[in-house]
């Protein structure tokens, strides 16, 4: 089953995906016009992801050179554990995260959790703004509906780079509460959240 | 609950850990050698990975315009010079550690090397690999460097062309899932570098600038790392070799 957060064209899912599995096979075959067509498809949501952890544009469009040079020169992305945008994201988050890590200096900027959960949606395209929209909407929904401690917890590791033991340093708990509310959480979003991007039929459907 | 769902349910804690990327360094080793014989935990990693990319996916959000395709392209195709600085710009940060890491790494191989061998064994030796050692020892200049494991078996090599360098795997298997494999250098005056990674074996990988002169190179490793994290030193040796 193909679960796709960030489909750039949601109203014809199955030829993207298609297009995807085509595109990613092409540039497995060194093919830089298909490596192109995926940067023009999803880096966008890989740049905004990186910026908004790192808090620089030039260090984000690091972080980008970084995910499409591993996906062109030796990508491990498997298609049968989801969708190419999901892995995409992954790597960008952990590149992200090993770029703060290593520039400490740069770990105050953590994202207000408030912003996060009040900026309008605005999708990577016209076609499926309200697609984009109505996903978006919905993973805050799920975000306001945890409780307040474990938003907490599940932001900082997210969205502040921290480990598990950082956060219980910064928030004086043990570091076993900081693994089970972390846990809680992320098992909540995964039900709430992994059906939403089950939906492969778009909006029009 | 179970006593084995009670079990497992720790195991899918650090599952959830491991997609945010906040697991400390023991527990992400841990979870990754379970994870190789968990088909469970690799479902519920995959759910929590797409979590991680919904709530990353509300980045979207922001107004930033995407670098264009033409500024980042050089780094990615064709190894411009903003990428060589930005290799530099790591390499010259990991080569103040000193020499001792070289000699942990040493030691680290028995382990690493015991385990893997274990777990994987030995495959037969690929055509293409030994295509590619004999055409480097037909040129001039082209050095081979083999890599031992400490059972004295040669998985891989290591071809030196110029200030380049490229994995030739012998016996080596496909690494585990979200496991990928490293090559280090190791200079006279610094501790272990990460040079390229790869996944594909029974070939010759593709070439990758040193990160010093060969001429002061004191050996080259291999080591198995979690995919898509650049290591900072290697964790899991699975064979070296010396260039002299």
């Amino acid at each position: 089953m193909e679960r796709d957060p960030v489909s750039a064209d949601t109203t014809a899912p199955v030829t993207t995906r298609l297009e995807d599995a085509e595109l990613l096979a092409q540039v497995a075959d060194g093919d830089e016009a298909a490596l192109e067509a995926v940067y023009q498809r999803y880096g966008g949501a890989c740049y905004r992801l990186a910026r908004r952890i790192v808090g620089d544009a030039h260090l984000a469009e690091d972080v980008v050179q970084q995910v499409f040079l591993v996906l062109w020169q030796r990508s491990s992305y498997d298609p049968a554990r989801g969708a190419v945008s999901t892995w995409l994201l992954t790597v960008t988050h952990h590149k992200a995260v090993d770029l703060l890590r290593r520039d400490k200096g740069r770990r105050q900027r953590l994202t207000g959790e408030q912003e996060l959960l009040e900026l309008e949606a605005t999708g990577p395209g016209p076609a499926d703004a309200a697609w984009a929209q109505l996903r978006a909407e919905r993973t805050r929904d799920a975000l306001r509906d945890l409780p307040p401690e474990q938003r907490e917890v599940l932001l900082l590791a997210y969205y502040g780079g921290y480990t598990q033991s950082e956060i219980a340093d910064i928030t004086g708990l043990p570091l076993g509460t900081v693994k089970s509310r972390t846990f809680q959480a992320m098992r909540r979003l995964r039900g709430q959240l992994t059906g939403i991007a089950d939906r492969q039929e778009g909006p029009s459907s | 609950m179970t006593e084995s769902s009670q079990a497992h349910e720790t195991w899918e804690e650090l599952a959830a850990g491991y997609a945010l990327h906040a697991l400390g360094a023991d527990d992400e080793r841990q979870f990754l050698d379970h994870l190789t014989g968990c088909p469970r935990c690799a479902s519920a990693l995959d759910d929590y990975e797409l979590v991680g990319a919904q709530l990353g996916a509300l980045a979207e959000t922001e107004t930033d315009e995407l670098p264009s395709w033409n500024r980042i392209r050089g780094a990615i195709v064709e190894e411009s010079p903003a990428e060589v600085v930005t290799l530099d710009q790591r390499r010259r940060t990991r080569s103040t550690r000193i020499l001792a890491a070289a000699a942990a790494v040493v030691t680290v191989t028995a382990v690493g090397v015991a385990g893997w061998e274990a777990t994987h064994g030995g495959g037969p030796a690929s055509t293409p690999a030994t295509t590619a050692l004999t055409a480097c020892h037909q040129q001039v200049g082209c050095r081979t460097i083999r890599l031992h494991a400490p059972d004295g078996k040669s998985p891989a090599a290591v071809i030196v062309n110029g200030d380049r360098a490229a994995v030739v795997s012998t016996s080596l298997t496909s690494p585990p899932a979200r496991r990928t494999y490293v090559l280090w250098q190791m200079p006279r005056d610094g501790g272990p570098i990460p040079i390229s990674e790869f996944r594909l074996t029974g070939r010759q990988t593709a070439f990758a600038p040193l990160s010093s002169p060969y001429a002061d190179t004191t050996a080259f490793a291999i080591s198995l790392e979690a995919a898509d994290v650049t290591p900072s030193q290697p964790t899991q040796v699975l064979a070296i070799g010396t260039t002299t």
